[in-house]
């Protein structure tokens, strides 16, 4: 019982956690709801390995830290088993320069999405996992099976469509 | 990439969106927990189950007989105006009586102070309802719940950081009483929780006699988490067999005389015998049942209630001796002809005109069930129920045995 309730509080209060990040990778929102509910099946049944010295605020950061990392290998487990990670050529990150695009409005998470969203899946992976994450390109070598390089590669080529999509989507709205 | 100082660069497009992307956090669907919960079942599977079912059996029961018995102890307290002067009485008879009473029924000692009882109960409940919520957690058994937060919002649950430590703490050691959060709990489960559940029941069911179906529509309000009480109303036609605790004088049974010995008084007096072979019935009835239900885990359920029978209306069929016949090719036909062994019984059976049960209500069945309900979506369930419903009181006694059991299937939305 206490159990229970124990686990409905934790699945309450890291809900909108959880399910925003299962909403970065995935475009279908029903799978999303599925692997949020999966990241808390899993979360609950290795909650015995869950082990920080912190305690009050910093505990619960160490614990949803502790809990998007499950969400965020699901999430990758999925779109790996969903499909075949396209392999691309080792390409120069120097070759995919870049200009920054200073934004002075708010930004609103609604149209990052569709931003987002118009990535392929490996890029958006990628972006989510080193720029929002905070994970280095080694580990997400690792956690896509891809090399470094491609890791970098990806990365650059993601955030260069993100910003010409966002440039692309102001010019419509300055045209209206 | 070209040179920005800092704050261009938080200004920039990418950092904006990590950012922005990091700190979201998506609102709370409500209901996702309760499909969450009873999609998956959360519960441990090597969990001993045996002290769950006893709890509920031990629960039910209580509940049952309390809700008997309730009717019959309230004339007590009626009485119980006069008696306050006893113990003040100053006969010795009055004093051994006093004495006697003191052991034997703490009952009436409670009803003797009843207007005292009743000042103090009043007040106690006044200090209970200003007591805070740490208080009522406490009193489950945790000392450390007293540091319980006051509660939680429930569509966006904040981070109460004590209680989310202590909790994720709790579930990492194995610790599983969790009391510190049933207080928060118990608030948003009061909120949300206490819902109608409406249905659709269709229920073959089995007495001695036949197979019957019965349907109709269920209905269940939500009192707690693990409690509920069912009603609803079904209709559906019962084949009936004979009553074998029939009680005579509760009715008015055909009245016959000796019957003559032998098979030339079997034959003489086969009306007599037309009833005392056997009597089968097939009976509509309304049945409107009031049961408490239990939880006991994860959709699992088991209940017990009382249901008003309604008899609309009955088919009676006497099965009887129609005739005795001498077997036409049985063995020493002829010279030495054994008659008993050649004699056959014809069997009838005749629709009775008689509707004896027709129009009459009771107080009818003790109900028992156990059952699963699984949720087929958000807005759809079904519960399979197996269940046995026993008469009691005047249906007990009547020509007819009403036992029944069955499997009750309900669709509710």
């Amino acid at each position: 019982m206490g159990d229970e309730r124990s686990k409905e509080f934790i699945y309450k209060s890291c809900y909108g956690y959880v399910r925003a990040i299962t909403m970065r990778y995935l475009k279908n929102e029903f799978d999303a709801e599925e692997l949020t509910n999966e990241s808390f099946i899993r979360a609950f049944h290795k909650i015995g390995t869950f082990n920080s010295e912190e305690s009050g605020d910093r505990y619960e950061k160490s614990f949803r830290a502790w809990l998007s990392r499950i969400a965020v290998n699901i999430s990758i487990d999925f779109l790996r088993a969903q499909k075949q990670w396209v392999a691309l050529d080792d390409v120069a990150e120097a070759a995919l320069e870049h200009r920054p695009v200073p934004v002075s409005d708010a930004l609103h998470v609604e149209d990052i999405m569709k931003l987002l969203m118009q990535l392929p899946d490996i890029q958006r992976s990628i972006f989510n996992l080193y720029e929002v994450e905070g994970y280095s390109h080694e580990e997400v070598s690792a956690l896509l099976a891809i090399p470094e390089s491609t890791s970098r590669t990806y990365l650059t080529r993601a955030k260069k469509k993100l910003r010409e999509l966002y440039l692309a989507s102001t010019n419509i709205a300055a045209g209206f | 990439m070209l040179e920005m100082n800092e704050s261009e660069e938080h200004k920039e497009l990418i950092y904006r969106i990590s950012e922005t992307l990091r700190n979201h956090m998506e609102p709370y669907k409500q209901g996702a927990w309760e499909r969450f919960s009873a999609a998956r079942g959360i519960t441990p599977r090597k969990r001993v189950l045996w002290p769950y079912w006893s709890a509920a059996a031990v629960l039910l029961l209580a509940g049952a007989l309390f809700w008997f018995h309730r009717t019959s102890d309230a004339p007590m307290v009626v009485a119980s105006g006069g008696l306050p002067e006893t113990p003040g009485a100053s006969s010795p008879l009055a004093s051994v009586e006093s004495a006697a009473s003191t052991e034997s029924s703490g009952t009436v000692d409670q009803i003797v102070a009843s207007s005292g009882v009743e000042r103090q109960s009043v007040s106690v409940d006044a200090v209970v309802e200003e007591r805070p919520m740490e208080w009522v957690a406490a009193d489950e058994g945790e000392p450390e719940t007293a540091e319980a937060p006051k509660s939680a919002p429930e569509e966006v649950p904040a981070p109460v950081e004590e209680s989310f430590a202590q909790t994720a703490q709790r579930l990492a050691i194995g610790d599983h009483e969790g009391t510190g959060y049933a207080a928060v709990n118990r608030e948003v489960r009061d909120n949300t929780e206490r819902k109608w559940d409406l249905g659709v029941a269709i229920a073959p069911s089995m007495t001695r006699e036949k197979l019957n179906v019965s349907g109709g529509i269920a209905i269940a309000y939500q009192l707690s988490d693990k409690f509920s009480v069912g009603s609803g109303v079904s209709i559906g036609r019962l084949g009936l067999g004979e009553n074998r605790n029939y009680d005579p004088s509760s009715g008015n049974p055909p009245v016959y005389g000796s019957p003559t010995e032998g098979i030339q008084g079997l034959a003489r007096d086969r009306e007599q015998y037309k009833r005392d072979v056997s009597l089968t019935s097939n009976v509509v009835a309304l049945d409107i049942p009031l049961d408490l239900r239990y939880e006991v885990f994860n959709g699992f359920y088991t209940s017990v209630g009382v249901s008003y029978v309604a008899v609309l209306s009955e088919q009676r069929t006497e099965h009887y001796i129609g005739g005795i016949n001498e077997a036409t090719f049985a063995p020493n036909k002829g010279t030495d002809k054994n008659l008993t062994a050649s004699t056959t019984v014809g069997y009838r059976a005749e629709k009775m005109n008689v509707q004896p049960l027709r129009g009459k209500g009771y107080t009818g069945f003790m109900n028992f069930s156990v059952g699963r309900k699984v949720s087929l979506s958000k807005y759809l369930f079904i519960s399979v129920e197996p269940y046995f419903k026993l008469p009691i009181g005047q249906l007990s006694k009547e020509q007819m045995d009403f036992t029944n059991g069955g499997i009750r299937i309900v669709t509710g939305f």
